[in-house]
């Protein structure tokens, strides 16, 4: 992890797992609130219009021959999603997982799971929280990257995610490639 | 001074005298012979070392001369002056026709400059320290010519500095160098072959068209160039008149020479001519190391004749040397120490640049006399102010006036005469010292035969004055000396016998006196045992009439004294018996006062120890009750560890209850913290489902959030109980070590009871016998303290008694003490008298 991306990180002030956020709401600057999760010193925000689920817990069935970052295959409610690491994208800005909660980000077909540090927060945030230049980032997810904020708890990316898991899945493809290559 | 001595002085000087001055003549004819002698040997042998140095000297002249005036004539010489000298002038304009370019270019200058001031200068300041060359002065002087031809054969030449000579053709397409390479290795052969310094070739201007060694005068012009006054512009200017025969040699001298590093050079030219037309000079510079190693052996002056300090020289009309001095060579230090005493005013020079060429003064006797034009033989101080052995000659080399020295030190040459002196010296000084030795020893022998005879003459007089009358000379040494003996004796023989009879009468009447007086002062010395002798003389009827009067007064005083011993001796004992009673009393009397402290003690003691053992005795009792009463306390404090103990363990299984207990909840509080985790996570999800359901879901965003936070309240609380079962386990394990501790010493101190329970009976068994014991102690003491009281009076009796005893001892003894003494007065008295048995 770069020292430029550690200074935005705010790891000092990381909230401890499943901890609310107090909603940041003043009389000039109206805030939204979002659901969150937090990789590391980066938190990626679910757009409201992204289903999402968190499993606790879930039987992941490894992939034979697979690269190193997908984890394997798991059921909600009889549907098969793929579950990886998001580990290789960040470059290692976030920490180990610890493989007891998985994200399911959008449903049938196309509900992708992404193993977790600790559970979705609920992030309140406002205008003033905006920041107007993407601040530095790994090049595998900054492409993808539509907004960024920072407040009190950390950096947090509002995300391509349908671009994101879409060059997830084209890079899963391509039989040759493995997590180091990445 | 006595005879013998004076004989022996008077003897031993006339020898020493004699004997001095034979030795002192021997010696000084000696001298004078061997120096003589020695004189005419070194001028033999320097004179004959001259000779051959003369020879040679002028014979390498000659040859030099001689092969300079074949060389000039010889067919390669003369085409090579005149082709050098025709392409010498041609060489700026055959550059501009063929090149159009300037005759040398800006680095050419400054090449060869940089070789004026960097390499040259460099070589000249090796030795010639301290000195400036000002190398740039020549440059600027050097026209178009001499620098183009410097460059392309000095400066531009690879080869190293002492090396240029190895160059045959320089590059470029000047015509000079293509006939340089065709004379250039002929002329530099005929150089190594005769060991010249340098060849040099120059034109009928004075232009040096041609050198061998190319040091810094090549190409320059010597009548209006930078060397036009040196020793080359001399050698050329001797030869450059066009009338000049075509064998002449000139030879010009040897000086420095600065193209040459300001080393001596001499020079040697002669004229060129092409038949009848002069065509240049050919110049050889002679090396001055040939010349000096010809005058200085090689260094080997020793092997020559030379010896330590012997040498041959060169001195010029100019009064310097022409070779180095040996000295200079052999010990530098101090002939430049001699220089300086001597004055000399190039020392610095010859110091800086280590030669004496040209530089060492030597203007002495013998170089006057030779630059004269004789030849001879002295003896006289050197150029060092030392006196020497010399042999001189005036040189015969055209064209210099030259002298040749041949010397050695006059202290070398005439050390033998030295020595052959102090030779001669020593042995008349040892054969004097002999013959001193035998005169003194015959001498010491006729003066021993006159002295001995005296000698004993002198003794007997000695003896007869001291009362010897018997001591004679009797003298034996058959001469005029026994005939004074003998007469001496007889003299002697008379004189003595007249005297002892005189002697004889005088003694008899004297010892007679003598006893008569002896005899008066014994008697007045109470000596009445005395007899007196009774002589044939006039003293006899005195002697019997003494001898009566003591007898009778001796008899009565042997009677009181025989008396008064007997009184005396009765009173001794007396006293002693009285002494002996009185010492037995006082010893008696101290003995009985003794025992009488001693009973006192044991008396008050006995009383002590009764008390202390009636005391004892109460205490005792006591100690047997406290015992008993100890002994029960402990059996009770067993009874009371026991009940400890058993409680103590009850304790220790309740406490293990509730650890299982404990456990049991922490299990319970995990399976509510799961369900509360999972009621947080479904709530969570929940409420992500009403977010994606947006408006609609907004309502049961709403009951998720709700259940979310008591989901989380739920969590939070039982992680409040599992901290609270966390310190229960942690404090229940610890209550549960610490009663483990308190059952182990409660144990030991039940052991340690029951072990005190033992004691303190045995302790009171011990208490009962020892209070037995105690009673018994005191009865006995009570009986012994009776029996002491009725010896301390029996004892006050015994020493009341004796103390009276003791009093009429006393008295009895002053009494016989005055006895005594009367009796001893007495004795005293009559004992004053010496009494016979």
């Amino acid at each position: 992890m770069s020292d430029e991306l550690s200074s935005v990180s705010g790891e000092d002030t990381q909230p401890l797992p499943g901890e609310e956020m107090a909603v940041n709401l003043t009389d000039q600057d109206a805030s939204e609130v979002y659901h969150a999760i937090k990789l590391g010193a980066i938190g990626l925000l679910i757009p409201s219009d992204v289903r999402s689920e968190v499993a606790l817990t879930p039987v992941i069935c490894e992939l034979p021959g697979s690269p190193g970052w997908i984890r394997g295959v798991t059921t909600l409610r009889g549907i098969a999603a793929p579950v990886f690491t998001i580990d290789p994208f960040l470059e290692h800005m976030s920490q180990k997982r610890s493989g007891r909660a998985v994200a399911l980000i959008g449903e049938g077909d196309f509900m992708v799971g992404i193993e977790l540090d600790s559970l979705p927060q609920r992030v309140s945030l406002s205008r003033k929280d905006r920041l107007s230049n993407t601040p530095p980032l790994p090049a595998s997810i900054k492409p993808f990257v539509k907004e960024s904020y920072k407040n009190q708890d950390g950096l947090w990316l509002m995300w391509d995610i349908d671009g994101f898991f879409s060059a997830v899945a084209e890079l899963a493809k391509a039989s040759d490639i493995n997590s180091e290559n990445i | 001074m006595n005879i013998r001595t004076k004989i022996i002085l008077g003897a031993a000087l006339g020898s020493l005298i004699s004997v001095g001055a034979v030795a002192y003549l021997i010696a000084s004819v000696s001298e004078k012979a061997a120096r003589e002698s020695l004189t005419e040997l070194s001028q033999n042998s320097l004179v004959s070392i001259r000779n051959s140095r003369q020879e040679q000297v002028e014979s390498y002249f000659k040859t030099i001369r001689g092969q300079l005036a074949t060389y000039s004539n010889n067919r390669m010489i003369i085409n090579a002056a005149k082709d050098f000298s025709r392409e010498f002038a041609n060489i700026g304009a055959e550059s501009e026709q063929n090149l159009g370019e300037t005759v040398t270019t800006v680095n050419d200058y400054r090449s060869l400059q940089d070789y004026y001031n960097g390499v040259f200068s460099d070589r000249f300041q090796e030795t010639n320290v301290g000195e400036d060359p000002n190398a740039s002065s020549y440059f600027d002087r050097l026209d178009e010519r001499a620098r183009r031809l410097q460059s392309l054969y000095i400066s531009d030449n690879i080869n190293p500095l002492g090396q240029k000579d190895l160059l045959t053709r320089a590059p470029g397409n000047e015509r000079y160098s293509v006939f340089h390479e065709r004379y250039h290795p002929f002329v530099r052969s005929y150089l190594l072959e005769f060991g010249y310094y340098d060849i040099f070739i120059v034109n009928n201007e004075g232009d040096v068209v041609y050198s061998v060694f190319k040091e810094i005068d090549y190409a320059t012009n010597l009548i209006s160039g930078a060397f036009a006054s040196s020793g080359l512009g001399d050698a050329f200017r001797a030869s450059a008149p066009n009338d000049i025969e075509p064998d002449a040699v000139q030879v010009i001298d040897f000086d420095e020479y600065f193209p040459s590093y300001n080393d001596p050079a001499a020079f040697f030219s002669s004229p060129i001519y092409d038949g009848s037309q002069k065509v240049g000079v050919l110049v050889m510079q002679a090396p001055v190391d040939r010349l000096n190693d010809l005058m200085t052996s090689n260094g080997n002056w020793k092997e020559v004749g030379l010896g330590d300090s012997g040498e041959t020289y060169i001195v010029a009309d100019d009064n310097t040397l022409r070779n180095d001095s040996r000295f200079l060579i052999e010990d530098k230090a101090n002939y430049l120490e001699a220089l300086r005493v001597a004055a000399e005013p190039n020392l610095t020079s010859i110091n800086a640049r280590g030669t004496s060429i040209g530089l060492q003064s030597a203007n002495t006797k013998g170089t006057k006399d030779a630059l004269l034009g004789n030849a001879g033989f002295d003896i006289f101080p050197d150029y060092r102010n030392i006196r020497v052995l010399s042999a001189y000659t005036p040189l015969d080399i055209p064209g210099l006036k030259w002298v040749l020295m041949s010397e050695i030190d006059e202290e070398e040459a005439f050390r033998s005469v030295e020595n052959v002196r102090n030779t001669i010296l020593k042995n008349t000084g040892l054969i004097g010292l002999g013959a001193l030795a035998l005169i003194g020893i015959g001498a010491a022998l006729l003066v021993r035969s006159i002295t001995r005879p005296l000698q004993t003459l002198v003794g007997t007089i000695g003896k007869v004055t001291e009362g010897d009358l018997t001591a004679r000379a009797e003298l034996t040494s058959g001469d005029e000396l026994e005939d004074l003996g003998n007469a001496f004796d007889t003299m002697l023989d008379e004189r003595v016998q007249t005297m002892a009879q005189a002697e004889k009468d005088n003694t008899a009447l004297n010892e007679s006196v003598v006893s008569l007086m002896e005899a008066t002062s014994q008697l007045a010395d109470r000596d009445l045992t005395v007899k007196i002798p009774v002589a044939e003389d006039v003293t006899g009827s005195v002697s019997d009439a003494l001898n009566l009067m003591v007898e009778e007064t001796s008899d009565v005083l042997l009677q009181i004294s025989n008396i008064s011993k007997q009184v005396e001796d009765s009173s001794n004992l007396v006293q002693s018996h009285t002494n002996s009673v009185k010492t037995a009393a006082q010893s008696e009397q101290t003995i009985i006062q003794n025992t009488l402290r001693q009973l006192e003690t044991v008396s008050t003691s006995m009383q002590g120890i009764a008390g202390l053992v009636q005391t004892i005795n109460g205490l005792a009792g006591n100690v047997q009750e406290s015992t008993e009463a100890t002994a029960q306390t402990v059996t009770r404090n067993i009874d009371g560890m026991g009940q400890i103990r058993e409680t103590v363990s009850e304790t220790e299984k309740r406490i293990k209850r509730l650890a299982e207990r404990s456990q049991e909840i922490s299990g319970i509080v995990d399976i509510i913290n799961t369900l509360s985790e999972r009621t947080h996570v479904l709530a969570l999800n929940a409420s992500m489902q009403a977010a994606s359901a947006g408006e609609a879901g907004k309502g049961f965003a709403v009951v998720a959030d709700e259940v979310q936070r008591l989901a989380e309240s739920s969590r939070e609380s039982t992680q409040e109980i599992s901290s609270l079962v966390d310190s229960i386990q942690l404090e229940t394990s610890e209550a549960m070590s610490t009663m483990n501790v308190t059952i182990s010493r409660v144990v030991e101190g039940t052991d340690l009871a029951g072990q005190a329970g033992v004691e303190m009976h045995k302790a009171q068994s011990d208490a009962a016998e020892l209070g037995l014991a105690i009673q018994k102690i005191s009865e006995e003491s009570t009986a012994q303290e009776k029996a002491n009281s009725q010896l301390k009076s029996q004892a006050n009796k015994v020493l009341q008694s004796t103390e009276a005893t003791g009093r009429a001892v006393e008295e009895q003894a002053v009494e016989t003490t005055k006895l005594v003494d009367y009796a001893t007065k007495l004795r005293a008295m009559v004992q004053s008298f010496k009494l016979s048995a």
